[in-house]
């Protein structure tokens, strides 16, 4: 059992900081949930207000800090080594990326889709030619 | 850790490695091999399964071609469905089961831990897995070809493959949903392997350019290759579950699988021509008895080129109804990769340029890539101009185009790679000048085929039908012979290779002079690579390898070739 | 199994030829714990970016649709059950939790803590999975169902009606046809809805389904008191049900 004693003299300081691994002390793994929990009553209450399009402002920014949380906290990341909060970061850029082109393409063209939806003598004359309507 | 039993258990108490044992000879049966955790082995078993599915994807592609011999539907068949499926099935198994694992699979496999220096990759057993996925992709890829064919286009373009085509396509999709994640895995641990299997003296910058290309390539393996699965994922349970997220009928937009698909495929462009750019430098220098010129902007360019390619996926969607703004943009940027793409094409005839120039068969590959990769590069910059890709859409110049890069780069290099660490895989040397013939053979008839295919496009030959006008028939037929020629040199090189195994180990280890360290060990490898700690060497400090009439073998100078101690990025990560 | 953080066989001791003194769990081809564990911390984050690009897809999806059809979102969420919704998310939050703790028993080799805290993130998983099962059979029951099955006969919402001016042409008084006209139009995008509202949750549902047997082997290895010294890599598995739960 040549790791129990490894893991045990990480865990108690016996080595340097940067010990085979970083062990989270129970009282900050409460804290971080009680604070994910109180953020998901703050999403519900803040979405019984009817705020409309800040609605959603507010709901996307509390889910980043929620992921944020878990990120860091319960999955060791403010802890871990650069490299993988790098690896962590860089692929929401991608993603960003993604979801913005083709979020900038389908709004692009949408006007040239709804142009038969804008009124209705148009919108019945649409329904007509609607596949399958 | 696992509950599989490990296959070398059995044979724990092999003797030591003395003389004469290696890889291959060290463990025996067939559950030795397909249960390995030994890279070198999963690298061949890639190399034996993808060589069978391109001579399948090859048979497929002389069908077409022997169908395009006249312009009327005839000879080999009349049925415009049948032709369909095989242009298909010729494209969907060259695409994700021949290009896309060929370099990372076969040669990365193989090569990757041993020019890091490193016993084998971070995750012996991920790396089998994705070998297993691999098969099993495969399987239901042959399955869908036996159980309705497919008839989509390897893009799978709903709402033809999800509404109205017959053919099995949720067998082939989950086919390739699963080569997907195989891909995926093969790419993560490549990653992982060079960032933490490198032992003390090998920094990034000390890598062999091959490890910078396949580093490039896995990252754009793990970033897209998993939105091509939820993609085929989303096309799957629109066909079978009715879900409407790309058809119109039910309130989607089929110009969104569009995106989707070519955010993961335009990438994979890179998955599959990078890792032959990799094979090239390799080539280029060790041929050339020159050290590369220009390693650092190769080495770049590699991660350059990786991180362009995502930014220009709707080069393929100009004429997709895809709007204005977007096209525009996605046209500047289609135009930046050429940079590094030319970086690289430079720096390789920098490399060239007063080198004492050796034509064996993997050199003249290399050199048929640089000639080859021009053209198709290049013309691809014809299709990334709005005005023009408008009139060259769905000819057949982009057929040509595509060919030229994907077939004539990154196979060309492929199989000139396989032929330069071919004694190295097997310590068997093969009939350069037969390979030396196929080589010529493959360049000839592979321009034969492809060039009169960008006359007939610039003249709007559609490409995908199966009869066409008469005008264009001249074109056709070069091309058909082209094809004949081209199949044949490749079956005659492949046979050249195969064959040898037959004859007595007699390569030397380092039968080319290569400087990295794959040619320091012995031909074939030790079972864990490095009998003992390897020595670091500069990968391409050529002078400092020579010919030693004795062994018949290059060797490295005594004390020549280490690299200083003074390099950055040397440290341990 | 098979999984990232399973770096290859421990060392079996018989081929001594290679140095230096090894632990057990010291797979061959890595020269210290610290690199083979960096190796799997790595590969385990590597892996999180891919499952980040898999879920990206729905989001795109998502996003999209959203920003295209922001009345139809409005319309179609409010058949959506928010504190069903909310309850389930307490539920992951709480099993991240468990899940953050057991890595910690496991580290700390506390093997009761760490009995105790997987049992209870696999109770949650279920927990999660039988609070869908009820959202999905209320959602089946109602015909709110993705793409071509979808059969929830309906009222043209007013939000839809007023986004295209349905009630100003008519002046109120809008024919039964129109109307009818009008919520098969709705509808379309109703299912669209549906469509990824299923595909997100569905997708999510296979992941927890998959933690709670990786959770499951993990216990059972705990239950037979074999040393868990390496899987606190684990701990993303929790951390990715958490993430995806907003």
């Amino acid at each position: 059992m040549t790791t129990t004693q490894d893991a045990h003299a990480a865990a108690h300081g016996g080595h340097d900081d940067h010990g085979l691994f970083h062990v989270s002390p129970w009282q900050t793994l409460v804290a971080v949930w009680l604070a994910l929990s109180i953020l998901t009553g703050l999403t519900v209450w803040a979405s019984e207000l009817g705020l409309g399009e800040l609605d959603l402002l507010i709901a996307m920014v509390i889910a980043i800090i929620k992921s944020m949380l878990v990120a860091l906290f319960f999955m060791h990341l403010i802890y871990d080594r650069a490299l993988n909060r790098l690896v962590f970061f860089a692929s929401l850029f991608f993603v960003v990326f993604f979801l913005g082109i083709t979020m900038l393409d389908l709004s692009s063209y949408k006007p040239d889709v709804d142009s038969y939806r804008k009124d209705v003598p148009q919108y019945e004359d649409a329904m007509q030619r609607r596949p399958g309507g | 850790m696992t509950s599989i039993t490990v296959p070398g258990s059995t044979a724990i108490e092999r003797p030591e490695h003395g003389r004469g044992e290696d890889y291959l000879n060290c463990d025996k049966g067939w559950r030795s091999w397909l249960l390995t955790l030994d890279h070198k082995r999963i690298g061949v078993m890639y190399m034996i399964a993808i060589t069978f599915n391109f001579f399948l994807g090859g048979i497929m592609a002389l069908l077409v071609r022997a169908e395009l011999w006249t312009h009327a539907p005839g000879p080999i068949t009349t049925d415009g469905v049948i032709y369909n499926n095989l242009f298909t099935l010729h494209g969907a198994i060259m695409v994700f089961l021949v290009i896309i694992p060929s370099i990372p699979a076969v040669l990365g496999n193989f090569v990757l831990p041993i020019m890091l220096g490193a016993k084998d990759v971070a995750f012996p057993r991920v790396n089998l897995m994705s070998f297993h996925l691999y098969m099993v992709g495969t399987i239901m890829l042959v399955m869908a070809i036996l159980t309705g064919g497919l008839d989509t286009g390897w893009t799978f373009y709903t709402p033809y493959s999800s509404v109205l085509s017959s053919s099995s396509v949720v067998m082939a999709v989950m086919g390739a949903f699963i080569l997907g994640f195989s891909s995926i895995f093969t790419g993560l641990n490549f990653i992982v392997t060079i960032h933490k299997m490198r032992p003390k003296g090998m920094g990034y910058f000390r890598m062999p350019l091959f490890l910078w290309s396949i580093y490039a390539t896995a990252l754009i393996q793990i970033l897209a290759t998993p939105v091509l699965g939820i993609t085929l994922l989303l096309l799957t349970v629109e066909r079978a579950l009715g879900f409407g997220i790309f058809d119109p009928k039910l309130g989607g937009d089929p110009v969104l699988f569009q995106h989707f698909f070519w955010f993961y495929s335009h990438p994979a462009v890179y998955i599959m021509i990078l890792p032959g750019m990799g094979v090239i430098s390799e080539l280029i220098s060790t041929f050339s008895r020159r050290h590369i010129f220009g390693y650092r902007f190769i080495a770049y360019s590699s991660i350059m080129i990786a991180v362009f390619g995502f930014l220009v996926w709707g080069h393929h969607m100009f004429t997709s109804g895809q709007s204005e703004l977007v096209t525009a943009i996605f046209s500047a940027l289609t135009f930046s990769v050429s940079i590094p793409s030319a970086i690289k094409v430079f720096n390789w005839v920098a490399t060239l340029y007063k080198g004492s120039i050796s034509l064996a068969s993997p050199m003249l590959y290399a050199l048929s890539f640089l000639f080859l990769f021009g053209i198709g590069g290049l013309t691809g910059l014809f299709l990334g101009a709005l005005a023009t890709d408008m009139h060259l859409h769905d000819t057949y110049f982009v057929v040509a185009h595509f060919h030229y890069v994907m077939m004539g780069s990154a196979l060309v290099a492929f199989i000139g790679g396989i032929h330069y660490w071919w004694p190295k895989m097997f310590g068997r040397m093969f009939n350069d000048r037969i390979a030396r013939l196929c080589a010529i053979g493959v360049f000839v008839g592979f321009n034969l085929t492809f060039f009169p295919q960008f006359l007939a496009g610039t003249q709007g030959m559609p490409r995908r039908y199966h009869e066409y006008k008469p005008e264009f028939e001249g074109y056709m037929r070069w091309s058909t012979i082209g094809a004949f020629v081209l199949g044949i040199s490749l079956f005659v090189a492949f046979y050249n290779l195969f064959s040898t195994l037959r004859k007595e180990k007699d390569a030397p280890d380092n039968p080319w002079g290569g400087a990295t360290l794959e040619w320091t060990v012995s031909s074939p490898p030790p079972h864990h690579n490095f009998d003992s700690e390897p020595t670091i060497y500069d990968p391409y400090a050529l002078d400092a390898v020579v010919w030693n009439p004795e062994t018949r073998s290059f060797e490295h100078k005594k004390d020549a070739g280490l690299l200083e101690e003074s390099g950055e990025g040397a440290e341990h990560a | 199994m098979t999984t990232i953080g399973d770096v290859g066989q421990p060392h079996d001791g018989h081929g001594g030829e290679h140095g230096h003194a090894h632990d057990p769990h010291l797979a061959h081809h890595f020269d210290t714990p610290q690199q083979q564990y960096d190796s799997a911390k790595m590969g385990m984050w590597t892996f999180l970016v891919t499952e980040i690009l898999f879920f990206s897809g729905l989001f795109c999806a998502y996003t999209v649709y959203r920003h295209t059809h922001p009345e139809i979102f409005l319309g179609a969420s409010k058949f959506l059950d928010k504190t069903l919704g909310a309850v389930n998310t307490m539920v992951l939050l709480f099993s991240s939790m468990t899940m953050a703790w057991a890595v910690r028993c496991a580290q700390l080799e506390q093997r009761r803590g760490l009995i105790i805290n997987l049992a209870l993130t696999i109770v949650c998983a279920f927990g999660f999975m039988g609070i869908k099962y009820v959202e999905y059979s209320h959602k089946f029951h109602d015909g709110l169902l993705p793409g071509s099955h979808y059969s929830a006969a309906l009222h043209a919402s007013e939000e839809f009606k007023a986004a295209h001016h349905i009630d100003e042409h008519f002046h109120g008084h809008v024919p039964a046809e129109v109307e009818r006209e009008a919520l098969e139009l709705e509808q379309v995008n109703y299912r669209t809805f549906f469509s990824v509202y299923f595909g997100m949750t569905g997708l999510h549902g296979i992941h927890v389904l998959a933690g709670i047997g990786v959770l499951t082997w993990l216990l059972v290895r705990a239950l037979r008191g074999r040393s868990t010294g390496t899987t606190s890599w684990s701990s993303t598995t929790s951390g990715s049900t958490g993430t995806s739960s907003t």
